[in-house]
């Protein structure tokens, strides 16, 4: 609206009972390039027109004969059309003036008056209404916010005593505006919260610091326990003095809630698991010592009583040593796995590349009797248990130097770096994996092979595992059956690393 | 350093609720046969007793070497350890702790209290044997063992 009325002339209305003065004007506002777009006479016929014209101005005498009068006339004019209006009058005796006032003109002009006179008025007018509509659309958008946000808004003064409160506050508390005015933020706490709040708040407020997710424990009117989070900026009046604080309130009960039950699953889960740990642990312990027995007297019977018996019976005992022995490897590495995986984490720094060197040693014999040839390149260092990542680096070496298909052995090692971990690839030249066990393979006591061609209790892969998740990665195989397979697994960046990186 | 007299058999006490175990140090030893005599307990109470030679316990000599499990019924291992190592009459009698435990808090524990020597019973019954011929043979036949 502003800036049209600037580019195009200027529509003004004028309400004159004086046909000569009515001409005058009309003339006048025509030579300073105003268009004049009709005149009235009466009230009656001045809104008719005016509605049908809506003129942008309308400069009115005050004084009209019959009814209603000039100062009634004005008032309809704005309110009905939004229309300013100018007064002309030239009765300046101070009742009209006041009357007047009422009637909250945009100008007066007193007759007689100049050109500039009428000009100055009337883009004064322009101006303020403007400004005015400008106002009321600014406001009138901050009301349609306030009421169409979930959240509550609130108003205090520098005594925290509520001064304004938007309807949400119903559906956040279940009191009304009007009952929370009056009162302070602290009344609709449980005592000891009010206590903890009121004294965060007061620190902030004798500092006239905003605050941004304060978060807050209230009571609904019914008695149920609602968290708030409380986001406030200081008010200062236009003199500059703090006056209190306004803000908006969030309901954030059922997020809390929600928060809370994950963290309580959580914790389940974390118990639940390391009680299955603990249970594997101690029972495989516990299987131990009667295992030993079955073992061991199995044993003295064959050393005692060999070639004593039957065959039969030499049989017999020679099946059951054997499983013994085999029932006692795989109890020992379920042991091993369950230690694992319950074992405090013992982390300090790495270097990858000494401990492959590490690693070398302890698989030589296998290297030694496969001719492999095992390289690596650009080890990072990483944080990490010693035990468990030496352990997982040699699972993956020696299966990678085991599954060999006749071909030497090469075994390549890397790592690059992904943002904030790094991946590291174990690749060989042996017989691969078919895709459909990718996922098996690193289940516990999964074993692909028969034990005669490619010996092992089907535990390296799974640890390796275990090791790699305590480590909060992950890990992975892809392969080309015949070609070879590459083990994948990540590792975090060691949060030192990440800084210099930075 | 050999027993000066063959005629006297070493007394051995073994601390094991499992009678499964105890035979096989009996087995075990039956291939040197008079050199040792194996006394069984299988709790702290009778191992007082044994020590003490009260009741049923009247006529037992006292021990040489103590082996000792510490997985055992009312009060552990352990406590029968510490008994017998706060104890001036007993404590310079060697105590080996041979138990299934290779827990690093069991071992620790064990040395804390004095225990002479940890050893974890071997599943497999040679290494079981070769473990018990071990122990004679460094504790009867290397060391020196204080005179009673």
């Amino acid at each position: 609206m502003g800036t049209e009325t600037h580019v195009k002339p200027v529509r003004v209305f004028i309400v004159e009972d004086e046909q000569v003065v009515a001409m005058d004007i009309r003339n006048r506002l025509q030579a300073m390039g105003y268009q004049a777009l009709g005149v009235a006479a009466t009230a009656v016929e001045a809104l008719a027109l005016i509605d049908r014209l809506r003129p942008d101005l309308v400069l009115m005498d005050i004084v009209l004969h019959g009814k209603p009068d000039g100062i009634a006339l004005a008032d309809q004019v704005l309110k009905r059309f939004a229309v300013p209006v100018v007064f002309l009058t030239a009765h300046a005796d101070r009742a009209t003036l006041d009357q007047a006032k009422r009637a909250e003109p945009f100008g007066y002009i007193l007759k007689p008056f100049t050109d500039l006179k009428l000009q100055t008025t009337i883009e004064t007018a322009l101006y303020h209404h403007d400004m005015d509509c400008r106002l009321k659309a600014s406001e009138q958008r901050y009301r349609e916010m306030v009421e169409i946000i979930s959240d509550w808004v609130w108003e205090i003064d520098q005594h925290s005593v509520f001064t304004a409160a938007s309807p949400r506050v119903y559906d956040i508390l279940g009191y009304r505006p009007e009952e929370i005015i009056g009162k302070t933020p602290f009344d609709l706490m449980p005592p000891g919260e009010a206590g903890r709040v009121k004294a965060q708040f007061e620190d902030l407020m004798s500092r006239r610091e905003s605050f941004r997710h304060l978060e807050n424990v209230n009571l609904h009117k019914n008695g149920r326990r609602v968290v708030l989070e409380t986001t406030g900026i200081p008010l200062f009046d236009p003199s500059g003095m703090f006056c209190g604080y306004h803000g908006v309130d969030r309901d954030i009960t059922d997020r809390r809630q929600i928060e809370e039950q994950r963290n309580r699953l959580i914790e389940e889960l974390q118990l639940s698991n390391q009680e299955l740990g603990q249970f594997v642990y101690i029972a495989s312990h516990d299987l131990q010592e009667p295992l030993r027995m079955v073992t061991s007297y199995v044993q003295l019977l064959k050393k005692r009583y060999h070639g004593r018996l039957d065959s039969d019976a030499d049989e017999f005992i020679h099946f059951t040593v054997e499983g013994t022995a085999r029932m006692q490897i795989l109890i020992r590495n379920l042991l091993h796995y369950s230690r694992v995986g319950t074992q405090v984490l013992k982390k300090e720094p790495i270097d990858c590349g000494k401990l492959m060197e590490h690693v070398l040693s302890i698989v030589k014999l296998g290297i030694d009797q496969s001719g492999a040839v095992v390289a690596w390149e650009n080890l990072p260092f990483i944080q990490g248990d010693p035990i468990q990542i030496t352990q997982l680096f040699q699972n993956l070496v020696s299966n990678a130097i085991k599954f060999h298909s006749g071909r030497h052995p090469k075994v390549h090692i890397s790592a690059r770096r992904q943002q904030d971990h790094w991946v590291f690839a174990i690749r060989d030249n042996g017989i691969g994996i078919d895709a459909q066990y990718y996922e098996r393979i690193f289940l516990i006591f999964q074993r692909l092979h028969p034990r005669g061609v490619y010996p092992g209790s089907g535990i390296g892969l799974a640890i390796c595992k275990k090791v790699v998740e305590r480590h909060d990665g992950r890990i992975w195989v892809e392969s080309e059956p015949g070609k070879g397979a590459t083990f994948y697994f990540t590792l975090p960046v060691d949060p030192v690393d990440k800084e210099n990186h930075v | 350093m050999k027993n000066d007299d063959p005629a006297v058999p070493h007394e051995i006490l073994f601390i094991e609720d499992n009678p499964g175990d105890v035979r096989l140090v009996q087995e075990t030893l039956k291939d040197q046969p008079g050199q040792f005599n194996l006394h069984a307990v299988s709790d702290v109470d009778e191992t007082r007793a044994f020590l003490k030679r009260q009741a049923r316990f009247a006529d037992v000599p006292r021990p040489d070497l103590i082996l000792l499990d510490l997985n055992l019924p009312k009060e552990n291992g352990r406590n029968v350890l510490a008994a017998i190592k706060s104890d001036p009459e007993f404590r310079r009698i060697p105590v080996i702790v041979l138990t299934s435990s290779d827990r690093d808090k069991d071992v620790l524990a064990a040395y804390d209290l004095h225990a002479n020597c940890y050893i974890t019973k071997p599943p497999d019954l040679d290494q079981f044997m070769a473990v018990i011929q071990a122990i004679i043979h460094f504790w009867f036949e290397v060391a020196k063992l204080p005179a009673h």
